[in-house]
């Protein structure tokens, strides 16, 4: 029992040096533990998100006058404007980028795209096309929700759309976009 | 202990602070390529014929076979499909659609007129292949005349064109 008691001593003093390493905080806990039972804390699990799919616009050419706009779909469903875009036998398939997502279950999160047109860079050299107008399909949700809850809304989809000058030149355009998830 | 526990607790929840939100890059890519182009290199031509009272019809292939049926004489040999040299990104697929609806050709010097209907062409269901090698491809397309009674028609040289559209598949 006297080892015992001493080594609580220990971990006593022992926990009150990590107390005072806590901040401020720690003053609080160490002055008054009684007062510090009441504090709540809760556990959240860290929320994360990989990549499941990259946006594929597929292979395009030109057709028709003016500027070529290409609306990418969160379905992966392609619209476009003054421009032919191929199916999937020729060239990449337009495919919607989707992410999955984890975290603390039942805990609702938010989506954040970008807000502005990012760049698409053609490959060796540096011409550019713009993205812009990004979507998202939350899984359980409607297009456009930006509000997901950690369950069920497991995976989420983004469509972007992609503007193609007349005078663009042919190659293959790169780049990446920012998605950002944070907890309600 | 239970202050211990406590404590414990404040240092998870200090270390997890960081993952409140995250971010990540998506990556995208959009392939541009050269528009398909078509060049026609051979008139889908229905050669010389003599209708006879009761009309009929008159089928092109895309192989460039020519057959009658009803009362018509096929006169020449002087017939052929029609032909277009596409390009586009080597080793694609190029579909094609053809008119959907009769096409009419017309004397030319008076007022008559011949149909042209049921256009057809030797395209794969799921498109053509252009060549690796120059990225070219030949196309060839047939139809069938139609003339309802061999009467109504006055000899001469009938003409008229037809749209196809050629894109990748």
């Amino acid at each position: 029992m006297i080892v015992t008691n001493h080594l609580m001593n220990n971990i006593q003093r022992l926990t009150i040096a990590l107390v005072a390493l806590t901040g401020s905080l720690s003053p609080l806990i160490a002055a008054n533990p009684a007062a510090s039972a009441t504090i709540d804390v809760e556990l959240v699990a860290p929320l994360s998100m990989a990549k499941s799919a990259d946006m594929q616009f597929g292979r395009v050419s030109m057709g028709g006058a003016g500027t070529g706009i290409l609306v990418l779909g969160v379905d992966g469903s392609v619209q476009t404007t003054n421009i032919y875009a191929s199916q999937s036998s020729s060239g990449a398939t337009p495919a919607a980028a989707v992410f999955s997502v984890s975290g603390l279950d039942g805990a609702n999160y938010t989506v954040l795209l970008p807000s502005s047109p990012v760049a698409l860079t053609k490959v060796g050299s540096t011409e550019t096309l713009n993205v812009s107008d990004f979507t998202v399909k939350l899984a359980s949700k409607v297009a456009g929700t930006l509000i997901g809850a950690i369950g069920s809304d497991n995976s989420f989809a983004v469509g972007a759309t992609l503007t193609i000058p007349q005078t663009q030149t042919e190659g293959r355009y790169q780049g990446t976009f920012p998605v950002s998830i944070s907890y309600n | 202990m239970r202050l211990r526990s406590i404590i414990v607790l404040l240092f998870s929840a200090v270390s997890v602070v960081g993952y409140a939100q995250t971010n990540i890059l998506g990556k995208m890519e959009v392939e541009l390529a050269v528009p398909v182009t078509a060049m026609e290199t051979e008139l889908l031509n229905f050669g010389k014929i003599v209708p006879e009272a009761g009309g009929g019809s008159v089928l092109i292939s895309p192989n460039g076979e020519r057959t009658a049926s009803g009362s018509i004489l096929l006169m020449d040999e002087n017939y052929s499909a029609g032909s277009f040299s596409i390009a586009g990104v080597p080793n694609s697929l190029v579909s094609i659609v053809l008119p959907q609806s009769a096409q009419k050709l017309s004397l030319t010097n008076g007022n008559s007129e011949i149909t042209v209907d049921g256009f057809t062409s030797n395209v794969p269901a799921g498109g053509q292949v252009v060549r690796q090698s120059d990225g070219k491809t030949e196309i060839s397309i047939g139809a069938t005349l139609l003339i309802g009674n061999g009467l109504s028609n006055p000899a001469g040289y009938y003409t008229g064109t037809y749209e196809v559209v050629f894109m990748y598949n």
